[in-house]
């Protein structure tokens, strides 16, 4: 009887080390809606605290997206591969409007480099001429149509209830819509592919075009100079949309993910919503 | 069904695999043991254990499952088989009517119980197998070498300090190790930077077992760290760890360097510094302005502020 006793409590001696050799760490309570803490700093918002939504407003209502709908133009482009073959720009994506990197029609670059530039300088001439090289290969004869439609599947596939695409690049359109809560969906998916990943923390672009021409640019996310742990993630603006940005922060282990539609004050506010998030997950205690 | 029934049933199922083990020590059985458990509808088989016991009779009232608040009545032994009834009060409240049996080649065993109005019959078999060391090889050998190992391997864990310190201690002979790890390893804790890291990694448990092992409170180590933040001017420091200090250090603060502190504690020169350098001006505008850091600190209290006057317009309900 001694002897089980003895085994019994070594037992429950090593139960008890699994318990107490973990770090105890804050969580937010699992579960729980977000509470719409911050109303006025945009039209939409959300933020979460290592995928745990803290803070959000109107997050399922469908509003123009702007450039933010290029993190679906990458992912579909990067899903589809083959990023080193030379993708030729047409007169379509040379004419492009809004912010460009300056490609001209005929010229060649390569898928990478296309994604570099729409991810990093939102360029709407690259965003184009990548759509309409992976849409090529799907249907020649509508290129862009055939990627659109490749875009709502993929927004399908994720569960974004609220997102429709009419075009690749973000130009205002009534059938161009999304929601915060979709774009944290798709935003998180953005961020499982390595290749995304990286290129969303480049400040800096240069790319080189098959005739030797180079083009370079500094990155639109004003956050990865000046925010510690920034690590992209997209920015958007359009008359429509207004400012819209997708903010991605890492520190000490914890990852802040902030959506931001028509965000009159993008920028000072997603600072301060991201510094408040991180308060969160370590709220200081004297 | 609350967890105390399984667990008091698992406790005597282990028991019973062990009944043998009562015998003085000597050159052992070792033993193939099997054990199932029936309640409410279920089967629940044991995985078989080998165990080394003692050599001796196993049918025997001493062998009964049993702890110092259950009391054997009726024990009656006929042959080689010997049945009982087991009343045990306290915790562990249970009534059963047990019976055993000396097999040529080991033993088996059963017991009926009611454990909180339920019905569980556990029962019991084992098979020799061969002999064995029981100094060494004996459920309570084991048991003290994995206690030992257990002990030592966390004398560095600091969390674990309820396994050394304490009226529930599992390794009070451990004790005076196992403080003098923690005092070495919070000997730099009075440091801003390591009292900080001390807070975030663990929390108030490395405080406690500071206390436990009489190596001071957190409070005494607060008030070291807070002297020397001041006195190195770590004011994000003294803002979040010692508030109250932190008046006597606005005047002085440097927005460049404590930019948080400055939006956090000193309302005053914050709105002063902010009207001067941040209203107004883009984010994009003040990539290379030294009050960019404080301009962002400030507009982080600025969103606090309004979430917090937002809360209380709509009653906290938000």
């Amino acid at each position: 009887m001694r002897a089980s006793r003895t085994l019994v409590g070594a037992c429950a001696l090593v139960l008890a080390f699994a318990c107490t050799g973990a770090r105890p760490s804050f969580a937010v309570a699992p579960g729980e809606a977000p509470i719409d803490a911050y109303p006025d700093v945009a039209a939409a918002y959300w933020v979460e605290l290592d995928g745990r939504p803290l803070w959000a407003g109107r997050a399922d209502a469908r509003l123009p997206m702007a450039s933010l709908a290029k993190l679906m133009t990458a992912l579909v482009a990067v899903e589809q591969g083959d990023l080193d073959a030379w993708a030729a720009v047409s007169a379509a994506a040379a004419a492009e409007t809004g912010t460009r990197i300056g490609l001209r029609r005929g010229e060649r670059v390569t898928r990478r480099d296309l994604l570099h530039a729409a991810m990093v300088r939102s360029a709407n001439d690259a965003c184009r001429a990548l759509a309409d090289a992976v849409g090529a290969t799907i249907d020649a004869r509508d290129a862009t149509g055939a990627f659109v439609a490749r875009m709502n599947a993929r927004a399908t596939a994720l569960g974004l209830a609220d997102t429709h695409y009419a075009n690749p690049c973000g130009h205002d359109d009534p059938a161009q819509y999304t929601s915060a809560r979709d774009l944290a969906v798709l935003a998180r998916a953005v961020l499982a592919e390595p290749t995304l990943a990286d290129i969303a923390q480049h400040r800096d672009l240069r790319i080189t075009t098959d005739r030797g021409r180079a083009l370079a640019a500094r990155s639109t996310n004003a956050l990865l100079d000046g925010l510690p742990g920034a690590r992209g993630l997209k920015t958007g603006t359009t008359p429509a949309a207004g400012r819209c940005l997708v903010a991605v922060v890492e520190r000490d282990g914890h990852r802040v993910l902030a959506v931001l539609l028509h965000a009159p004050e993008r920028w000072w506010d997603s600072v301060a919503l991201v510094e408040l998030a991180f308060e969160a997950a370590s709220p200081p205690r004297p | 069904m609350s967890p105390f029934p399984l667990r008091t049933v698992a406790a005597v199922a282990l028991c019973c695999a062990a009944i043998p083990a009562v015998a003085a020590p000597d050159s052992g059985d070792r033993y193939r043991v099997t054990t199932k458990m029936q309640m409410a509808g279920m089967s629940m088989p044991g995985k078989p254990v080998e165990v080394c016991t003692a050599r001796a009779n196993p049918v025997s009232e001493q062998a009964i499952p049993k702890d110092k608040d259950c009391e054997v009545q009726g024990f009656r032994i006929e042959g080689s088989k010997a049945s009982y009834h087991v009343v045990c009060k306290g915790k562990n409240a249970m009534t059963g009517d047990g019976e055993m049996e000396t097999l040529p080649d080991g033993y088996r065993g059963s017991m009926k119980a009611q454990v909180e109005g339920q019905q569980i019959t556990m029962s019991y078999e084992g098979k020799r197998i061969g002999s064995c060391d029981y100094a060494s090889e004996s459920p309570e050998a084991i048991g003290k070498a994995m206690t030992a190992q257990a002990c030592e391997a966390q004398l560095t864990s600091i969390p674990s300090y309820s396994m050394y310190v304490g009226p529930k201690a599992a390794c009070p002979a451990w004790k005076d190790k196992f403080c003098a790890n923690v005092s070495r390893s919070m000997a730099q804790a009075g440091d801003p930077a390591h009292f900080a890291e001390t807070d975030r990694s663990f929390g108030g448990i490395a405080w406690q077992a500071v206390e436990a092992c009489g190596g001071g409170s957190r409070a005494t180590f607060l008030a070291k760290a807070c002297a020397r933040a001041e006195g190195t001017s770590d004011l994000d420091f003294v803002g979040d760890m010692c508030p109250d200090l932190a008046p006597k250090h606005c005047a002085d603060a440097d927005p460049n360097r404590n930019g948080r502190f400055l939006a956090q504690h000193c309302a005053e020169r914050a709105r002063t510094l902010a009207a001067q350098q941040c209203e107004g001006r883009g984010y994009t505008a003040m990539q290379s302005s030294p009050y960019r850091a404080f301009c962002g600190s400030y507009a982080t209290e600025r969103l606090r502020a309004r979430g917090e006057a937002g809360a209380k317009g709509s009653g906290g309900s938000r």
